[in-house]
């Protein structure tokens, strides 16, 4: 009887906790209890104007951005906004700038729907902004880290999780 | 019992052979990695800003800008950008001496067999070659040949540091950006749990 309960109780809290998860992933708002924002201070080598905000108009995308890092292969997420690598340059100095971010509907869930043309805002630290047009999407497999190389040319990159099981990413390259 | 015991087995054999035994009978020759049009890294072979191009396997030819990348002695990459922002990307992997069922075997996964490069301005070798597509903004002749110059000659790998920014060459994969698995697994194992449970119940009463 006790051996029935515990595996009842087991299954509701499992189907209960992917609910919340799944509520988490769809909920058009950003209502976010389940964990913190990345509250470090961020300390770069070189003093650069911080992207605080990445805002699409076209696919309803206006986000936070907040920096983050790479530590033995697993990157730091976070459930509030965008995530900038702050090892890659900030968007719009010489170089290949990365971005990314969970395929939530509150977050880059509508990255997919992007298209060469759109229009990419980033609004910086000191109140200013760049835009950046898009020139390209695709869908990659995570192990095409070909993506993340840096270039001559100042472009942004944003990606996201797609695909059955989320076991692609769509990859927005932008240029100034 | 006896029954259910070996469909049991038959289908935990089935299972095992197609995950974990199918894939290894094609890893005796494995294509190389090729980098995405998106970002396309190596050294410009040949650009056209615009014309008529074709790509293998599909027999419609496409107007718009062209330009193949050596990306190593036995891969390229065609990034094709047509005048209507249609991407097609195809990985051209020189191989080598395969026999025909391996060349099938590719074949399912997707790859054409093209048994002489030199029709198509490559070495005269066997290729291999699969498309995919992705966006691209075909103004000003070409989303990626404006940027091809400018990879093509620095061809970093990834290590390269531009504006003093720390080095990314020894990241091995992209974020894991979602979490759709782990809704997955937490409903299974609530609904065997469940399961497990009410069949616990049952044979208690």
């Amino acid at each position: 009887m006790n051996l029935s309960k515990f595996f009842i109780g087991i299954g509701i809290i499992c189907i209960f906790l992917a609910g919340i998860l799944f509520w988490q992933r769809n909920n058009p708002k950003r209502v976010m209890f389940l964990s913190a924002p990345i509250q470090r201070e961020i300390k770069p080598l070189i003093n650069k104007n911080l992207p605080t905000r990445l805002i699409i108009n076209n696919i309803n995308i206006d986000l936070p951005i907040f920096p983050a890092r790479i530590y033995s292969q697993k990157w730091e997420t976070t459930n509030q906004g965008a995530s900038w690598l702050d090892i890659s340059p900030a968007p719009g100095e010489i170089g290949n700038s990365i971005i990314y971010g969970h395929n939530w509907t509150n977050l880059l869930g509508n990255l997919t729907k992007a298209k060469p043309g759109n229009i990419i805002k980033i609004v910086y630290q000191d109140g200013s902004s760049k835009t950046f047009i898009v020139n390209s999407t695709a869908m990659v497999l995570p192990e095409n880290v070909s993506v993340l190389k840096q270039t001559k040319d100042k472009r942004i990159t944003l990606y996201t999780c797609v695909g059955l099981f989320d076991q692609k990413r769509f990859v927005v390259v932008a240029r100034m | 019992m006896t029954k259910k015991s070996s469909l049991f087995s038959i289908i935990f054999s089935l299972f095992f052979f197609l995950i974990f035994l199918v894939p290894f009978s094609f890893a005796a020759v494995t294509p190389p990695e090729f980098p995405s049009c998106v970002n396309p890294q190596g050294t410009v072979r040949v650009s056209y800003s615009s014309g008529t191009h074709g790509v293998p396997g599909v027999a419609t030819s496409y107007q718009g800008s062209d330009t193949v990348y050596n990306v190593s002695d036995n891969s390229l990459i065609q990034c094709l950008c047509t005048i209507d922002g249609e991407g097609i990307q195809t990985n051209w992997w020189k191989v080598p001496q395969l026999s025909s069922d391996e060349i099938e075997n590719f074949k399912t996964l997707g790859w054409n067999f093209i048994p002489d490069g030199s029709v198509w301005g490559l070495d005269p070798a066997a290729y291999l070659a699969k498309n995919s597509s992705y966006s691209c903004r075909p103004s000003g002749g070409g989303g990626e040949s404006s940027s091809s110059s400018s990879s093509s000659s620095s061809s970093s790998n990834g290590s390269s540091s531009v504006g003093g920014v720390s080095s990314i060459g020894d990241i091995l994969g992209l974020a894991a950006t979602g979490n759709i698995k782990v809704i997955y697994v937490l409903l299974l194992i609530g609904a065997s749990s469940l399961f497990a449970g009410f069949i616990f119940k049952r044979r208690n009463s």
